[in-house]
């Protein structure tokens, strides 16, 4: 019984204990952060929303550098004997799962689900239809954008095989978290694509302060179709935006140093701006082809005589020689706007799709004439007027080399087209257009968490 | 004033004529108490009159006066010391009073309380101040290292203030940290305060235990098992280390300590020379099919001079990166203690310098701990500590540390460009990185600077009551507050831009913890005893971080360490909160006591952290454990030569609850921080795809032992086993990444079994008056095994960027790559092993369709050490070996310096061992410069199994020589203790390892990294070996 008391006098001390900290709460909401549930409420968070895919896309892990980069490794004009790591990898056609492309295969993964955010949330858009149509149609042109980069470089070309079975890669046109999806084949990627363009095409307005443009869109398609080798698709979006957008050839001498500068150029069809204040935006694009710091994307002996061989050609000012190491200069400026497609790569699309299917061919003439006239100023003989298809495609290719040198991974890109379309083509080192190692391999975490995910095959290129 | 004086004269009247007449009645009893040790004054112990309240405390001389009444009993008690009685006689009663852990009464500090030894039911280890305080490391754990079974210390590497990796009873977390919980006078701390990239700083895994001042620590208690550490609950998995500081005793003694030394490196790698480099690789040149002088040498653009490399002399790149490193410490204490009031305060400064040059770590530690008994029923305490810690790094081992001479300084690279007498830069071969890495060791450690600084304050206030005698109410309050900067500065030089560039990364961490609890004495009729304890706990963690980068400036942004060089961007920068964390806990503890031969405890915890969401915040976390002290038994009596048995079991569930303070949290940023923007707007956007059902990581742990002493403790020790099944394991798993929701999600999955044995033997093995020889081994094995790891494949959780990996039916960081079988003699390629086991040229690392196996545990088979102690008058030598046996290395860097001829140096043992022409047979392969035909991907992945080694070693840890000098001689400075010694920290060391110190590994990437490859080895510096001269002295 005593002890019981005991008890007794402890309980009420117990209770007191037991109050010191029960009025604490223990919930933390991570600061900074919103459950998602409320983070999407008004029209405002839609638009910065969306803006958020630009980010990225302009990175250093997509076109701020790493896109280009990659693509110059796997094709033609850069040098890269000496280059050891994952670039060496990606230079010898031997990436593994382990090489470092993890980086360009999220990036526009994440833009992808920022853009699919943005479509499931256009309900708060109320201000009107139009803003409305702003947002699904930037979204849908992102989300394009993103799986046509992906599937070139981690795919074989559309046409490698006849029906275009043979894999792509995942599509993602909902936010929702997937796991355990399969590839998706080439055909599918490319049908994902079309119908993103085909919609923003429609939605966007013709002008759209930095943000794409229904001729942004278009000039994209022009591009898509192109590199399926659908010419007539591609000439007639070409055409398009060529005649009807604002952006306009710029055919003065400074053409060379217009392209990339700060106001941006009056080819820009589209382009990722550069704020004033922003440093580093674009820095690895800067420093790949910077000799000062140690050439970090140097050229081929080749490609170097072959841009600077006509003296009066004023695109020599792309190519720089620093104590025999040669690189492309381009993006120099400190700040500079960065076009992902201008009026010059649309007129080479219009004139070698008139060429490859063999209409329109004084369009495709003039288109070439205007490029060769502003570059050499007529040191070269033009293409004359009757010129015959086949002397028009073969101008056109050698002038798209030289003007889209380190330019959105045009090269490579124009490798695997020109081999899909069944004539030879390869690569440096002789690498086939189609061998297994020109394709980027996956990062080892999708195949290490995801059993209908498969790799890509290896090896074959040298 | 005057009536407050009056009063307190009238009450010290009245106390004196009550004591003196008690006295009348009473005999006043003086005596003296010595260490059985080296019979040196012991003060502080407490003397009561048994059965009574009467007590007095011995002087600083040792000497003690007290009233007792004739024939009663003096009881003498001491934390650290066997309680010990004596009759109270006429003349002095003098009591050698025996220091030793292996004592059965020492009072042990358990998870808020002490207890006796006798009646632990858990396991618990204790370290006394002696055994850490004269360490030669900034930091007191690596002075745990072989001194108790079952937990392995491993120093992370030559670094000035690095930590080491603490295991107790192996490791059963993957992604969350393993390490034991650390708790500071009863407040937890940890490495939260560096959360985020601050972790690891450099390639070095940066230590949240450096600035606490081992001088100030008076004990170190390891709980081993649930029964122990059950009492923390969900943060007990890893068992947990109690640091109890000094608190005042005795008369008014001064305490100073100094210690002087010097560092070295315990093993220096071998690599070839320049000419052989060259050599070698010119047979990789003509290997490859080239023909002529080779060409394309690494070190300049289009490649360095193959006819300049020949000529110029070689650089030893080690040498200078390498020095003597000198360290100096001072310790200056004072304790005292009285009736009403005891103090203990104490500062200390230190400053190490390791081996490597521009690394060091200064430390300046003040600490007071003050208690107040203004009534016999209530004590108020109070500590304060602040610890300063600043560490001068150096760069990544990699990429500008010691590591460069391991690595990319190649022999004829010259410190000096010829052309422009500037320092020479070398040509970058990461292309990812504009900047260029400079190979030039001198051109970095003068271009590159980093500095760490930190400051802790460590504070608490504890009120305790008795309320009545066997009731007593506590209330603490802990805080904690540590400001930690990470500064680095970048020469224009090294960015060869106008101007240098500049990081301050500061982060704030405050914690601090309400506790309350009772403790409630019950006792029935002398037979059974009984103590409850019942208490709640209230903690909050945050940590605010300021991040600045200056890309235009030519200094650094702290100036001798006041961190007072203002920058316009500094100033505008702002703290962000990247960790709050806020924990909730009640428990309570019985603890019965039979006959003084039956114990049981049962303890229960209840936690609720805000890491998990509200469907899974609260778990409780029970144990149940019991102690047979066999030897108490009747018919023990016949067994005389055991002095004590005692026999232990235990169960309970314990957790941990390591995640990032977000991971169930889906989000959203909706911060629109101007560093997003994109066209000058704001953006928002998904960041965190997070896991809502997270829950706490659990164990379940069963412990069994026996303690025993015979032949009057002359043999003592302990034998354990232990099995421990964790489950619910919080992963840090990667996610399919075209979800584009980031890479990875946190997610309960996976099982881990952990079974040992731990023997420890304490003996003496001689004793004569003069001559001592005591000797204490102890052995661990530890059995670890992923019994579960979900549906993922081995490579989905990687330890670092080792070949390290989790594979279920293997051990955690079973290393899981090709196996490597030898040299073609035909052509001088490699050939590996597929999957079943037929030779193949290809390496195929493909995670699906490839030829990796798991082969090889990173965890040894036994751990343990000895420790000799011999003794002779007032000369004592001292030694501690450790050692492990049978786990294995991963040296992750040496795909590039055996065969594959990169920019990087090359091992010794290669060179003598490689295929030349056919017909040969060799271990390595055919030197190339292109990769060998059937390696996919470049020499990152050329990873086999050439690259485990043994890991096994034995080490000459401590060896120490010290004499105490006698009272006769030092009496006349009004000294009571001097005592001068040298010491030797990893003097010798055993291994068949050829390529560094088996010790000390790669630790700092990530949780998971520590966890899994413990012993990883990529360019790590080597253990310091040091040498120390020191006195401590009282007054």
């Amino acid at each position: 019984m005593h002890y019981i008391k005991s008890f007794l006098k402890i309980a009420p001390v117990a209770l007191l204990i037991a109050t010191v900290s029960s009025c604490h709460k223990i919930q933390i909401t991570p600061t900074g952060t919103t459950p998602p549930a409320e983070a999407y409420k008004t029209e405002a968070d839609i638009k910065d929303l969306i803006n958020s895919g630009y980010s990225p896309l302009a990175g250093n892990n997509f076109y701020g550098g790493r896109v280009q980069k990659i693509s110059e490794y796997l094709a033609d004009a850069a040098e890269g004997a000496g280059v050891t790591g994952y670039e060496g990898d990606i230079f010898n056609y031997k990436t593994n799962p382990n090489s470092g492309t993890q980086d360009i295969y999220k990036e526009p993964y994440i833009v992808i689900l920022r853009a699919n955010t943005t479509l499931e949330n256009l309900a708060l858009v109320t201000s009107g239809i139009a803003a409305r149509e702003n947002y699904e149609g930037q979204a849908k042109f992102l989300r394009a954008v993103c799986h046509f980069e992906l599937v070139k470089l981690f795919a074989q070309p559309y046409g490698y095989s006849a029906d275009n079975g043979h894999l792509g890669i995942v599509i993602k046109t909902k936010s929702e978290f997937e796991p355990g999806k399969g590839r998706n084949t080439v055909k599918e990627v490319y049908d994902v694509i079309i119908a993103d363009l085909m919609a923003a095409q429609e939605l966007l307005p013709a002008v759209n302060s930095i943000y794409p443009t229904k001729w942004a869109a278009k000039g994209y398609l022009s591009r898509v179709y192109f590199q399926m080798n659908k010419f007539d698709s591609a000439y007639k979006y070409a055409d398009q935006v060529i005649t009807g957008s604002n952006a306009t050839f710029d055919n003065t001498p400074n053409f060379v140093t217009n392209r990339f500068s700060n106001p941006v150029t009056s080819e820009a069809v589209f382009s990722l701006v550069n704020e004033s204040d922003n440093t580093v935006r674009f820095e690895p694009l800067r420093n790949n082809v910077n000799p000062k710091l140690g050439m970090n994307l140097p050229i081929n002996l080749t490609t170097y005589f072959t841009g600077t061989a006509n003296a009066a050609d004023l695109r020599k000012a792309w190519y720089t020689d620093s104590n025999g190491v040669h690189g492309i200069n381009k993006y120099m400026k400190p700040n500079f706007i960065l076009p992902l497609l201008h009026i010059t790569e649309l007129k080479l699309i219009r004139a070698e799709s008139a060429a490859s299917s063999a209409t329109n061919l004084p369009t495709a003439i003039a288109d070439i004439n205007d490029i060769t006239n502003r570059a050499y100023g007529g040191a070269i003989t033009p293409l004359a007027m009757n010129a015959t298809a086949s002397q028009i495609l073969s101008r056109s290719r050698q002038e798209r080399k030289l003007e889209m040198i380190y330019e959105t991974g045009d090269r490579l890109q124009q490798i695997k087209r020109i081999g899909a379309k069944g004539e030879p083509s390869t690569s440096h080192g002789n690498a086939p257009w189609n061998c297994n190692g020109i394709v980027l391999q996956f990062p080892a975490q999708e195949f290490n968490v995801n059993v209908n995910f498969l790799p890509n095959p290896t090896g074959g290129c040298l | 004033m005057i009536r407050l004086i009056y009063r307190k004269t009238y009450t010290s009247i009245v106390l004196m004529l009550l004591f003196s007449l008690q006295a009348f009645s009473q005999n006043t009893v003086t005596g003296k108490v010595t260490d059985a040790k080296d019979g040196s004054p012991v003060p502080g112990v407490t003397v009561t009159v048994k059965g009574t309240t009467t007590a007095a405390q011995t002087q600083s001389d040792g000497t003690f006066s007290l009233v007792a009444p004739a024939g009663s009993t003096l009881v003498f008690t001491s934390v650290g010391f066997t309680t010990q009685e004596a009759p109270v006689r006429s003349g002095a009663v003098n009591i050698s009073f025996a220091q030793s852990n292996q004592q059965l009464n020492e009072i042990v500090v358990v998870g808020y309380g002490t207890q006796k030894r006798k009646e632990v039911t858990g396991s618990i280890t204790r370290i006394g101040a002696d055994k850490i305080a004269n360490v030669a490391s900034p930091s007191f754990e690596s002075a745990l290292a072989g001194k108790a079974a079952g937990v392995s210390v491993s120093t992370s590497g030559g670094t000035a203030g690095s930590g080491a990796v603490v295991r107790i009873r192996g490791i059963s977390s993957i992604s969350v940290q393993g390490d034991p919980l650390y708790v500071i006078d009863g407040l937890p701390i940890d490495a939260t305060y560096l959360n985020g990239p601050t972790r690891s700083t450099l390639g070095q895994d940066r230590n949240p235990l450096a600035n606490i001042n081992p001088n100030d620590i008076e004990s170190v208690e390891i709980l081993k098992d649930a029964a122990a550490a059950g009492i923390y609950g969900s943060r007990g998995s890893n068992g947990v280390i109690l640091i109890t500081t000094k608190r005042g005793r005795g008369r008014g003694k001064l305490d100073f300590s100094t210690r002087v030394g010097l560092s070295t490196y315990t093993v220096k790698p071998k690599y070839v020379d320049k000419n052989t480099w060259l050599a070698i690789r010119q047979e990789a040149w003509e290997n490859d099919g080239n023909t002529g002088p080779q060409q394309n040498l690494p070190g300049a653009l289009g490649g360095y001079s193959l006819s300049k490399a020949l000529a110029d002399p070689a650089t030893d790149w080690w040498d200078m990166a390498t020095r003597t490193g000198v360290s100096q410490a001072y310790n200056l204490s004072y304790s005292k203690g009285t009736k009403k009031f005891n103090i203990f305060t104490g500062g200390s400064y230190s400053k190490e310098q390791s081996y490597l040059v521009g690394n060091d770590y200064n430390r300046i530690g003040l600490r007071a701990n003050v208690d107040y008994k203004p009534t016999s029923k209530v004590t108020i305490s109070a500590n304060a500590a602040y610890n300063s810690g600043i560490s001068h790094l150096i760069n990544n081992a990699w990429n500008g540390g010691l590591g460069l001479a391991m690595s990319t300084a190649l022999p004829y690279y010259q410190v000096y460009d010829d052309n422009t007498g500037k320092y020479f830069k070398g040509v970058s071969d990461y292309n990812w990185d504009p900047g260029g890495s400079f190979y030039n060791f001198k051109a970095q450690s003068e271009n590159k600077k980093f500095r760490t600084a930190e400051q802790r304050y460590l504070g608490g206030l504890t009120g305790s009551y008795k309320v009545t005698k066997n009731l007593e109410l506590k209330g603490i309050v802990s805080v904690e507050q540590n400001n930690s900067v990470f500064n680095s500065f970048t020469s224009a030089f090294y960015t060869n831009q106008p101007f240098g560039n500049a990081e301050d990364n500061f982060n704030k961490y405050t914690n601090y913890q309400l506790q309350a609890n009772a403790i409630y004495n019950l006792e029935i009729n002398d037979d059974h005893k009984f103590t409850f304890l019942l208490g709640s706990e209230y903690q909050e963690q945050e940590t605010k971080n300021r991040y600045v980068f200056v890309d235009s400036t030519s200094s650094p942004l702290y100036d001798g360490g006041k961190n007072n060089v203002y920058d316009t961007k500094k100033d505008a920068a702002k703290f962000v909160t990247n960790f709050q964390k806020r924990f909730q806990s009640f428990l309570g503890r019985v603890n019965y006591n039979y006959l003084g031969k039956y114990f049981l405890q049962a303890s229960l915890r209840r936690d609720a952290s805000s890491k998990f969401r509200e469907n899974n915040r609260f778990a409780y976390f029970p144990t149940v454990s019991g102690a047979w002290s066999i030897s108490d038994e009747d018919f023990m009596d016949k067994l005389k030569a055991f002095n004590y048995l005692k026999l232990r079991a235990g169960w309970g569930l314990t957790g941990n609850d390591g995640l990032p303070w977000n991971a169930g949290y889906p989000s959203v940023n909706t911060g629109r921080n101007e560093g997003d923007n994109y066209g000058n707007n704001p953006t928002i956007y998904p960041s965190n795809l997070g896991n809502p059902d997270l829950k706490w990581e659990t164990s379940s742990n069963l412990d069994i032992a026996l303690e025993f002493g015979v032949l009057k403790n002359r043999i003592s020790g302990e034998l354990g086993v232990y099995r421990k099944q964790s489950r619910d394991l919080l992963l840090d798993v990667p996610i399919t990444i075209y979800n584009g929701a980031g890479d990875r999600q946190w997610q309960n999955q996976g099982k881990v079994l952990n079974e040992g044995i731990e023997f420890t033997l304490n003996t003496i093995n001689y004793k004569s008056e003069d001559f001592t020889w005591s000797s204490n081994f102890n052995i661990a094995h530890n059995f670890n095994e992923v019994t579960d790891i979900g549906n993922l494949l081995p490579d989905a959780i990687m330890g670092g960027t080792n070949e390290t990996r989790v594979v279920p039916g293997y051990s955690i960081g079973t290393i899981f790559t090709v196996r490597y079988y030898g040299v073609d003699p035909a052509d001088g390629l490699p050939i590996y092993l597929d999957r079943n086991g037929n030779q193949t040229k290809v390496l195929n690392v493909n995670p699906r369709t490839g030829d990796k196996v798991p082969i090889a545990n990173v965890l040894p088979d036994f751990t343990g050490g000895i420790t000799n102690t011999f003794k002779y008058k007032n000369i004592e030598l001292n030694t501690l070996f450790t050692f492990q046996g049978g786990g294995h290395i991963w040296d992750n860097s040496g795909k590039r310096s055996m065969g594959y001829v990169t920019d990087w140096n090359i091992y010794a043992f290669m060179a003598g061992n490689y295929w030349r022409k056919p017909g040969d047979i060799a271990k390595y392969p055919k030197p190339t410069l292109k990769g060998y035909p059937g390696v996919e991907g470049s020499y990152w992945d050329n990873n086999s199994s050439v690259q485990i080694y043994d890991a096994s070693y034995i080490r000459l840890r401590e060896l120490s020589l010290s004499y105490i000098f006698p009272q006769a001689m030092i009496g006349r400075w009004k000294m009571s203790n001097a005592k001068a010694y040298i010491s030797a920290y990893n003097l010798l060391l055993f291994t068949k390892y050829p390529v560094g110190d088996p010790e000390g590994g790669r630790d700092g990437e990530d949780d998971a990294a520590r966890n899994q490859s413990p012993n990883a080895n990529f360019l790590n510096p080597p253990l310091q070996k040091s040498f120390n001269v020191g006195i401590n002295v009282s007054f």
